[in-house]
This record gives C-alpha cells, sequence and structure tokens, in this order.
C-alpha cells in the first residue's frame, strides 16, 4: 500500500516556514527598504536571493560568483554546500528552496503535461561552470544572478513594487533596461514550463542543485530499496517531483530527498552506516 | 569504503568551512561573504 500524504503536508509545512523565516525582514515592508546588516554574509542554502528586501541572507550560488569575481577560493561557500550535502545529499532542494516550492505549486495547474529527455539534466553543469563560474570570471559580474528567475520573482518583481512606492533606495533603478525585461521574459517561460514539467528549473538549470547533487552519491542519508518487494509498479516514479523512477534511479544526483518515495513499503530511508 | 568516502568528505568540507569563515572580513563597506547588490538583479 502507497501512503505519503502525510510526510508531504510534513514537507509543505516545513518549506512554507523556511520561506517566512528566511525572508522575515517585515521592517522592509513599511519603510520600502531592505535588509544591510550583517546576517547577509550567511549563506542560505537554498535559491533564495539576496536582493529580495525581506531577505536576511544571501544566496550560495550568489556568494560562490562573489569569490569568483573577487578573486578567492570559495571555501566558505563549497564548505557549507558541502558539510550540509554530505549529510543529507540535495534535502534542502526538496525540503527548504522557495524556488523548488514554486515549481511544484505552479505544476497543480491544469495545463498540458510533459516529460524532458534525460539528457537536459545535464545543462545545469553547463550553467555552474560556464555562466556562475566561467563567464563571472571573465566579466566579473554575477551573470547568473542577473539572469536568475527565482532572482527575478523573489527580488526584481519586489524591487519594482518598491520603485512604484517611491522608495529612496530604488532611486536610479530603471525597470525598462533590456536585461530586466529579458529577465521577466525568462520567468514567464520559466512559469509556464513548470506548469507542464515537474521543477523544470532545478532538474535543467539549477547550479546549486548541480552541486547538491553531487553530493548524493557519498551522503550519509540514503534510499534504499528492496528489490525482492518491489514489483516496479511506477507508483513511486508517479509520485516523484524531479520525474525520476525511484525504484531503479535511487541515488540519482537528481533526487531531492523529498522521501515521497518512501510511502512505498519497498523504498526505506538508510544510512551508509547500513540499515537503521 | 563508502564510510571512508563520507569520513574524507565530511573532514574537507568542515576544514573548508572553518578556514573560509576565518578568512572572511565583514565590514560596512564590502562583505567578502556576500555582496549586498541590488544591480545584481539587472536594474542597476
Amino acid at each position: 500500500m502507497f501512503k505519503g500524504a502525510r510526510l508531504h503536508r510534513v514537507r509543505r509545512a516545513v518549506q512554507s516556514a523556511f520561506l517566512l523565516i528566511t525572508n522575515s525582514y517585515y521592517a522592509a515592508i513599511p519603510a520600502a527598504s531592505f535588509y544591510q546588516g550583517p546576517l547577509k554574509g550567511a549563506c542560505i542554502p537554498a535559491l533564495h536571493c539576496y536582493a529580495c528586501p525581506l531577505a536576511w541572507g544571501s544566496c550560495p550560488i550568489g556568494s560562490l560568483q562573489h569569490f569568483v569575481i573577487v578573486r578567492q577560493f570559495p571555501l566558505y561557500v563549497l564548505g557549507l554546500i558541502g558539510a550540509l550535502g554530505i549529510f543529507v545529499g540535495r534535502f534542502a532542494c526538496g525540503w527548504f528552496c522557495p524556488f523548488g516550492w514554486f515549481q511544484e505549486f505552479v505544476y497543480k495547474l491544469r495545463l498540458p503535461k510533459f516529460s524532458a529527455p534525460n539528457w537536459v539534466r545535464h545543462l545545469k553543469f553547463v550553467w555552474l561552470g560556464a555562466v556562475v563560474l566561467g563567464i563571472a570570471w571573465w566579466t566579473q559580474e554575477p551573470w547568473f544572478c542577473k539572469l536568475c528567475p527565482a532572482g527575478t520573482l523573489e527580488a526584481g518583481l519586489p524591487w519594482l513594487g518598491w520603485a512604484a512606492r517611491g522608495s529612496d533606495y530604488a532611486e536610479g533603478m530603471n525597470f525598462l533596461t533590456w536585461l530586466f525585461q529579458f529577465k521577466i521574459v525568462l520567468l514567464v517561460c520559466l512559469v509556464l514550463l513548470a506548469g507542464m514539467m515537474k521543477r523544470p528549473f532545478c532538474r535543467f538549470a539549477c547550479p546549486l542543485g548541480a552541486m547538491f547533487g553531487l553530493t548524493n552519491k557519498v551522503s550519509m542519508l540514503r534510499l534504499n530499496v528492496n528489490k525482492e518487494t518491489c514489483t516496479e509498479c511506477g507508483l513511486c516514479a508517479r509520485t516523484c517531483p524531479m520525474d525520476l523512477k525511484p525504484h531503479t534511479d535511487v541515488g540519482s544526483i537528481d533526487c531531492i530527498r523529498c522521501y515521497a518515495c518512501t510511502g512505498c513499503d519497498s523504498i526505506k530511508v538508510g544510512t551508509v552506516f547500513g540499515k537503521p | 569504503m563508502k564510510k571512508v568516502t563520507f569520513a574524507v568528505f565530511l573532514v574537507l568540507f568542515v576544514l573548508f568551512t572553518v578556514f573560509g569563515l576565518r578568512s572572511l572580513q565583514f565590514d560596512e563597506t564590502q562583505s567578502n561573504g556576500a555582496i549586498i547588490c541590488i544591480s545584481c538583479i539587472g536594474v542597476g
């Protein structure tokens, strides 16, 4: 019997709580300002734009690009991502990331549904290497941040609102630039895709997901499939928010450790130290 | 072997974090950990 509704509700609650807690600088709302304190140096392990007016922490990808631009090895960022990932793999994507939560929400829209070919998953490593690292190094500008749809949603649009309110902090901002308009188009395209495919940004483009996904292979927590009891009915695949087949892709770098598939008795959470 | 791999990476990432934090310099004008850069969102 497949069961997992309770875990799904718990995950939704954790995602919502994480979104509210990490974007809790509510003093920014009446003042049309943004948080500028020392906590901005703390990387939040999710695609969480530090330009969001309510955000008090920074995005690991933005911080990574910063270190690339100032020509310093990003020890701190890699250490944080690795230290979390080595315990729980890509768990942050499934339980913390607000942009992943947003895409799962949009997928509920009544739009035609499609799958994508498997090779497209590797594109996120191209974005990580070429855009986050390569182009940032070459141009000394955080070009992934400039294009990131999570940034457009969490920061670009709120700042448009702040500018409409006449915020002093938005003085000089030009929302008619080709770049901002291009970002809006990218976000609209991503929203449409998210309505038709499961978590397209997470699967095909997210550089943070790419980094966390690599830790899936060596993480302490892992999923175990009991091949003797698995009937390959495909129910786990239908519940998987990343369009994986958990009974065969159990160690996939795309697994976001949402544990929806553990609703089946044949799939259980284990550790590198053996079965619990 | 998997336990050894896990342990090696754990030590490595903890060392990264510790030494990374020690090398950060926070000041009012430029934070090495994060830059408060509104222009990063493409409106600067």
